[in-house]
């Protein structure tokens, strides 16, 4: 026995489409959302959809894998999507931890470094200092010394 | 050309022991740089530190032990030292034994020298289910490596040029100890082990106990297995 969806159902199913489909554009446009995760989860709200709309589409696929209920091959489409799905977010999360920790690793290297080599900076420009200054000195000294034997053109 | 050592520290949460800690290798006066490596502390470990003859590598977050441990590792590397040897910050591993791993390394020159509590019964053995534990991983490290290591769980030991570079591309994030000898076996490293005596921890408490230590000896089992099977090295994270 054959059941199709009532205009009703399919116009619930059409809604929620549009609503779902909206709101996962919009956080993609966000960057939120990945290109690839939208399809991936967009594929929720695709499937009942075709499942209603084009209920021979199913029928078919029904018999040609020998499941009795179009209903049973739905939800198994579902969680087949479900799993690859989780399977992808759990490799990126792994990937994100590694790439996290390295750099981490760098910024606590690269902040050490930077504090190092301003020491050296601070350092250089103490004794960088002490030379000016030396040097000022030195130059003190010799209008003293120049005031104590002025030039003979000075009348 | 005189060599370079690095003493390196994990330290999280070791504010209350980290000064004795640093004034005990001070006095041993050893031609050493000490590296600290603040693993996110919540207490006063890295303001400390900061006031203490040391190289301070400040991680904003906590990576656990084996992030840390490779931080420092990293940062030998790139400053050129010939050694970094593997100190735990929370006074487990006494500071008179580092001259025993690098009289060690002098016999053996093997590529990692590891302090092992159990080869002479001295000084702290951790406690019966940890032993229980110790056992198992050591099993199955022999079984999956073919190496024989009486202590997988010593964090104190020493790495030469070799191993420097090895560990700063890969290194255990999670259990780094134990599983490190998969990636010792792996890159053909050569381990040795020295009879070192142990202290109990002076502060702080272990993170490993009661059922976490059946757990932790399933998870580094796994890890070792997971390791050893991996045909190609860039493959190993």
């Amino acid at each position: 026995m054959r059941h199709f969806a009532t205009p009703e159902i399919k116009l619930v199913l059409i809604a929620f489409f549009a609503l779902y489909f909206i709101f996962l554009i919009r956080r993609a446009q966000k960057d939120r959302l990945d290109l690839y995760d939208l399809v991936m989860l967009g594929s929720v709200a695709t499937f009942p959809l075709i499942f209603v709309l084009f209920p021979a589409v199913s029928l078919k696929i029904t018999e040609i894998i020998g499941v009795q209920l179009p209903f049973l091959w739905l939800f198994g489409t579902l969680h087949l999507i479900s799993f690859v799905y989780l399977f992808s977010v759990a490799s990126r999360i792994k990937k994100s931890e590694n790439r996290l920790i390295t750099l981490t690793q760098e910024m606590a290297m690269a902040e050490t470094r930077l504090e190092k080599l301003l020491r050296q900076a601070a350092a250089k420009e103490i004794s960088l200092t002490r030379e000016i200054r030396a040097g000022l000195s030195e130059e003190r000294v010799v209008p003293n010394f120049s005031s104590q034997h002025p030039p003979s053109a000075n009348p | 050309m005189s060599e370079r050592f690095a003493i390196i520290i994990p330290c999280y949460n070791e504010a209350s022991g980290l000064e004795s800690l640093i004034q005990n290798i001070q006095s041993l006066k050893l031609p050493a740089d000490v590296v600290i490596v603040d693993d996110g502390s919540t207490d006063a470990t890295a303001r400390i530190a900061q006031n203490l003859p040391v190289h301070l590598l400040r991680l904003p977050e906590n990576l656990g032990i084996g992030g840390a441990v490779q931080t420092g590792i990293k940062w030998a590397f790139r400053e050129n030292y010939d050694f970094a040897i593997q100190l735990d910050g929370d006074g487990q591993h006494p500071p008179e034994m580092i001259a025993k791993l690098v009289s060690h390394y002098k016999q053996t020159h093997a590529n990692v020298v590891v302090g092992s509590r159990f080869l002479e019964s001295k000084g702290y053995q951790s406690t019966w289910a940890r032993r229980i534990g110790i056992s198992c991983i050591r099993f199955f490290i022999q079984k999956l490596t073919g190496l024989q290591v009486s202590d997988p769980t010593s964090g104190f030991r020493l790495m030469d040029k070799k191993a420097l570079q090895t560990f700063s591309r890969f290194y255990p994030h999670d259990f780094p100890e134990p599983v490190s000898y998969a990636i010792i076996n792996r890159f053909g490293l050569k381990v040795s082990e020295t009879p070192t005596a142990m202290r109990d921890r002076t502060h702080g408490v272990s993170s490993i106990a009661g059922i976490k230590t059946a757990l932790y000896m399933l998870r580094v089992i796994g890890h070792l297995f997971l390791i050893s099977t991996i045909r190609e090295e860039s493959k190993i994270a």
